[in-house]
């Protein structure tokens, strides 16, 4: 089974459970049956619709996880590792017509977690800010 | 390591909105996912797929698609037939469903076939190397100990198959 890490900011807090906590209902359940069943799955498995992995040198061993809820789609970017079993969630967006912005945060991030791996923590729903009813 | 504890999630539950969103984001995500899983499994692209089923290759691309939500019974049953796997499609109570999905592994996503199924397997009891010392012959008090415990070894394999034989014939792979 493969366990779900994320990474806080270089400069503290935790960008990827605010993003979570903020989306609604649908997107929120999407995405935790994603994650349920990616976390299930072989790697040769992790395809398309649900997951892409990112292309160009840069991106090497970096993918986004799909999904789409509340009338929106949106993205998480992460990277294989940093040990086997391992996939790193560094940053969630809604989808736009090109997220190369993103992908280069993500990219620097991806760094950062990579030299500060006692920072990560696993991700859970558990993690998520308390939010109040929908 | 599960996403939700079985608490945080019935108190998400207790909202409406998220239930319907946790029922409907479950079914979309699954089938998806298992007739996916179960078409590459066996190396088969969705335009084979599809000619299989009698049916387009743009069909099998939204029954892939989670968002789709408009599946038919019959085609469900369809595909099940094709790759040889049980179906389920009956009511159920939240807490089960929120049980299935703490549970989640890969078997219950990549369904075994029938051949593959190991559910019906049933297990030799065997003697276990901490149970007894292998040193020289057993006392008599030694082999009725052994033998007693053989037969509740015994008797718990047979209670063990025929408590998941028939859950098995209808539920295959929702129930690991």
């Amino acid at each position: 089974m493969w366990v779900f890490l994320a990474c806080p900011a270089p400069g503290g807090g935790r960008p990827l459970d605010r993003f979570v906590g903020e989306l609604g209902p649908e997107a929120e359940n999407e995405l935790s049956a994603v994650l349920d069943i990616l976390r299930a799955l072989e790697r040769k498995y992790w395809t398309r619709p649900t997951f892409d992995l990112l292309h160009g040198k840069k991106y090497r061993g970096m993918g986004e996880i799909r999904f789409y809820g509340d009338n929106k789609t949106y993205r998480i970017l992460g990277f294989f590792g940093p040990n086997r079993l391992q996939f790193t969630l560094l940053l969630g967006t809604e989808k736009k017509r090109s997220l190369k912005h993103e992908m280069d945060e993500a990219s620097k991030r991806r760094k950062f977690a990579e030299e500060n791996q006692q920072l990560l923590y696993a991700f859970t729903f558990e993690t998520i800010p308390a939010r109040p009813a929908f | 390591m599960p996403l939700h504890s079985k608490q945080s999630l019935h108190d998400r539950l207790s909202d409406p909105a998220f239930r319907k969103a946790f029922i409907s984001s479950r079914i979309g995500q699954t089938v998806a996912a298992q007739v996916r899983v179960l078409r590459q499994r066996r190396e088969m692209s969705q335009k084979d797929l599809a000619r299989h089923l009698g049916t387009s290759q743009s069909a099998v691309y939204r029954l892939e698609n989670p968002r789709y939500d408009r599946h038919s019974v019959s085609t469900l049953k369809k595909i099940a037939e094709f790759f040889d796997v049980g179906l389920i499609v009956r009511f159920a109570a939240f807490s089960e469903i929120a049980a299935w999905a703490l549970a989640m592994s890969d078997q219950a996503i990549d369904i075994p076939d029938f051949d593959r199924d190991t559910g019906f397997i049933e297990r030799k009891p065997q003697e276990s190397a901490g149970m007894m010392p292998r040193t020289g012959q057993p006392s008599l008090a030694e082999a009725q100990w052994r033998n007693d415990n053989l037969v509740g070894i015994r008797s718990g394999a047979q209670l063990l198959t025929q408590q998941s034989s028939p859950a098995l014939v209808g539920y295959a792979g929702a129930q690991r």
